[in-house]
């Protein structure tokens, strides 16, 4: 037995099957992920993030962007391009953060830093053609190193 | 400085919008959309592929599964004719057949929300709409039935002897009944509290006091769904369950006070356990009291700024995706293309986990087909052989069945008048393998024309190679089609349709009518007409077949029920051979007859008042002067206290000669009175008297006056 979805279009009398295309009805859609913020130092510390791996597994050829912002602030976004696989690949890409420092009277980059801060959030989305096969986001790791800690509380005694 | 550290962040955590950042868990989202959600892992979701596009309509409105034959079934709704229409598909979502029209929406209704459930190899189609008056009648699709395949259904649900239509709200199976909520009886319609469950094994029939009663009259059912052990009854802000197995052990009870269901589409049950959308957001429940899961979506609060606009909650829908193990609630939104889903990962029951969905279109409706893969195509193709027995309007269709069939297919046939719409004339079952088999015309074809036939055979949900699409049987394999032309309407001759006799007991007038047949014979149809006076009785439109025959006789007899007094029923029957288009009335519309007796005309006497013949104590004994009575009319009498009193008519049979006596009996002492007379023969009154409520208005000379004396 195999069991078949489908669905019924409004504005169309088209009748769809789930899951037997890439597309919603020759129409493109994106998958994506956004994280929680975390505060690694806490909410009253501060952290250097200097990287954060993306790990995914896939077949289907698609180009995915990893944004991080720190603060709420995007501060990287890095596009990786996965080719078509036979079977299921799983890597793990690094995507470095940084944020540049640049000459204002020259206009040229001097240096570059990792950025600095509390909050942080990952998003990963793929572009909005995803193709035939698989894509598995597994997971993401995020590199810090707390600068601050937070507050110890301040207890007042008698 | 310290030491770098890594903080891992699995994916397939669901989303959490609404516990605060400082209590979070790190692995949660604050966005997560189109992916399945694994332990540990997220995939991005699959898409949906058109398979097939009904004609003539703008919204698939509704969609089922049809697991008695392994199809998908379809309702549509086009919103210029406002029709809905209901479509048999392949259980792969190809080859629509239209199956007929259900009804046309008022435009107060809108697009129609549709409720299917299948019991006993029949599908019921409900109107979800709360005003009983503009609800349309619940359907049920019988495809056994090849010539009148939709249906209403109907019962005598108050007992006055007559069946009715049925409007329920919403249908559902359960254990071996269905249930139909929010419909009385056709003279008390608007009973939304009311569930009303079918005979065992037979959802065709409802008795009036099987029923349940779920709370306060005006609240109504919205939904009726199985959970558990039980079958719940969701109203907006309560729910009921109904306990038991059968009649003898059925109950119901009051199972959440607190929460119901917005609308019936809106819930899904799936291993036991019933998921619905309340007034605030999801909910599950197996019986009883019902558990929020609700919570993480934070629907209060604001979405994602890009997401998908959410349409009205109460057009949105449930469904199951069975391979991804999701729970989804779709809320469409007119006038966009996109269309925003909640999608609950059931992967693992003690981490129900959300995630948001975007389909690329607007959906409206949903379904689940389970199709086997172990059945398998019929092996061989009818060969089509030439017709036989052509005439202007029948045929008898001729094959050869092939030699490697299995013996247990059916043999559809189909035909197209020229370059016309195929339509299925009929199925049979294949007879022997190898051999030929024939199959003759049921309906009235048309005289000199081409029609077109194709031929093939069908196991279970499966065709003969290349015959598969049933929107298309022209493109089936060439061996099984072929045509043939119809000969020339024939000149057919008038009937002479005429009354040879007439005939009356106690119980029953009967007319004897005849008419011509000479060879070639047709068949004939005698049809028939009535009216409440000889002067509205409506013309061939109205009429009714009363009966109809292949050949002779070319005498028929017609009984109507005898009436003694008004009100009277008046008759017009007409004849006509099969496929002509000449209709004749019985004696070319010369009379009018009725079910009192064999009189085909008025008296045409009139009696005259004559005068005092005696009088005595209460009594008058009155004259009555004869003018051409016929011997079988009666004699009838007003008499009233003179000049405003109410009239009271007796009758007597008439008495041959110039005169009659007619007294009157009871009368008050020195009292005026008006008296009145006419004749009545069947049902019709002499000239100028046919008004009984007022016989001061019969001809003049047959009225006349007295005074009683006193004692």
């Amino acid at each position: 037995m195999a069991a078949r979805v489908f669905f019924g279009q409004g504005g169309g009398g088209a009748i769809y099957a789930a899951g037997e295309s890439a597309l919603d009805g020759g129409n493109a859609f994106d998958a994506r992920a956004r994280t929680a913020r975390i505060a690694p130092a806490g909410a009253s510390g501060e952290c250097i993030f200097p990287a954060v791996w993306v790990v995914l597994t896939w077949t289907m050829p698609v180009t995915v962007r990893v944004t991080a912002l720190v603060d709420g602030v995007e501060v990287t976004s890095a596009e990786i391009v996965l080719p078509s696989q036979a079977t299921r690949v799983t890597e793990r890409r690094e995507i470095g953060l940084s944020i540049r420092l640049v000459d204002a009277h020259l206009n040229i980059e001097v240096a570059r830093f990792s950025p600095r801060g509390t909050w942080l959030q990952v998003e990963v989305k793929t572009t909005p053609v995803l193709a035939d096969g698989e894509l598995i986001f597994e997971g993401i790791e995020a590199e810090f190193e707390v600068v601050s800690e937070s507050a110890a509380a301040l207890v007042s005694t008698p | 400085m310290g030491e770098r550290q890594v903080a891992r962040l699995p994916f397939g955590s669901g989303l959490d919008r609404a516990t605060g950042v400082m209590a979070v868990e790190p692995t949660a989202f604050a966005d997560l959309r189109n992916v399945v959600l694994y332990n540990g892992k997220a995939q991005a979701r699959r898409g949906m592929l058109s398979k097939s596009t009904l004609s003539t309509t703008t919204d698939v409105i509704a969609l089922a599964p049809f697991r008695a034959q392994g199809k998908l079934i379809a309702v549509s709704w086009d919103s210029a004719t406002r029709q809905v229409a209901i479509h048999a598909l392949a259980g792969t979502g190809t080859a629509p057949v239209l199956v007929g029209n259900w009804f046309v929406a008022a435009t107060q209704v809108g697009r129609p929300v549709v409720i299917i459930a299948e019991s006993y190899g029949r599908l019921f189609f409900a109107h979800d709409f709360a005003d009983t008056g503009l609800r349309a009648t619940t359907y049920y699709y019988d495809p056994a039935d090849t010539v009148t395949p939709l249906k209403p259904l109907q019962a005598d649900l108050d007992r006055d002897g007559t069946t009715a239509d049925i409007k329920f709200r919403g249908v559902q199976t359960y254990l071996s009944y269905l249930i139909g909520w929010g419909f009385g009886t056709d003279s008390d319609a608007d009973r939304p509290e009311i569930a009303r469950v079918s005979m065992p094994g037979d959802p065709l029939t409802f008795v009036p006091e099987h029923l349940f009663y779920a709370g306060q009259r005006a609240s109504p059912i919205l939904a009726g769904w199985p959970a558990g052990n039980t079958f719940l009854l969701l109203k907006e802000t309560e729910s009921y369950e109904i306990t038991g197995y059968d009649r003898t052990t059925f109950a119901i009870r009051p199972a959440d006070p607190l929460y119901g269901a917005v609308a019936h589409r809106l819930c899904v049950t799936v291993g036991g356990i019933l998921y619905f959308w309340s007034l605030e957001g999801p909910r599950m429940t197996t019986g009883g009291r019902s558990t929020d899961i609700a919570v993480p979506l934070d629907l209060a609060g604001p979405s994602p700024s890009d997401l998908a606009a959410e349409g009205d909650v109460t057009l949105g829908f449930a469904y199951y995706l069975p391979f991804d193990r999701c729970v989804c609630w779709a809320f469409p939104t007119d006038g966009t293309n996109k269309t925003r889903e909640y999608c609950l990962s059931l992967r693992d029951e003690g981490d129900r986990r959300w995630s948001y969905w975007e389909r690329g279109v607007r959906i409206l409706c949903a379904g689940t087909v389970h199709t086997s893969t172990a059945g398998f195509a019929p092996p061989g193709a009818p060969t089509y052989n030439a017709a036989s027995g052509i005439t202007h309007n029948k045929v008898r269709y001729n094959w050869t069945n092939a030699a490697n069939a299995i013996g247990d297919e059916t043999v559809e046939i189909w035909a197209a008048a020229g370059a016309g719409t195929y339509v299925l004339r009929g199925t049979v079952t294949l007879n022997t393998p190898g051999a030929a088999q024939y199959f003759d015309e049921p309906l009235n074809l048309d005289p000199s024309t081409t029609y077109n036939v194709a031929l093939r055979y069908k196991r279970g949900s499966l065709y003969n190679a290349g015959a598969e699409n049933a929107g298309a049987p022209g493109s089936w394999p060439v061996g099984s089609r072929g045509s043939f032309t119809t000969t020339a309407a024939p000149v057919y001759p008038n009937p002479n349709f005429r009354l040879t006799a007439c005939s009356r007991d106690a119980s029953y007038v009967t007319r004897t009518v005849a008419w011509d047949n000479p060879a070639p014979i047709y068949g004939w149809e005698i049809f028939e007409s009535s009216g409440s006076s000889s002067s509205t009785v409506p013309d061939f439109g109205s009429a009714v077949l009363r009966a109809s025959g292949p050949d002779y006789p070319g005498t028929y007899n017609l009984s109507t029920v005898r009436q003694y007094a008004e009100p009277f029923t008046f008759y017009r029957w007409f004849f006509r051979f099969v496929g002509d288009v000449t209709v004749y009335e019985l004696d070319l519309g010369s009379t009018i007859l009725n079910n009192e007796g064999c009189e085909t005309s008025p008296p045409v006497g009139r009696p005259d008042y004559g005068l005092i013949a005696a009088q005595g104590e209460g009594y008058t004994d009155i004259q009555v002067n004869h003018n051409t009575p016929a011997a079988d009319e009666q004699l009838q009498s007003a008499i009233r206290e003179s000049p405003a009193g109410s009239w009271l008519i007796t009758e007597r049979p008439v008495i041959t000669g110039a005169s009659q006596i007619v007294s009157f009996g009871g009368l008050s002492y020195n009292t005026n009175y008006d008296v009145a007379f006419r004749y009545r023969g069947g049902a019709y009154y002499n000239a100028g008297a046919e008004n009984s409520a007022d016989p001061s208005t019969w001809p003049a000379l047959s009225q006349g006056g007295f005074t009683q004396p006193g004692p």
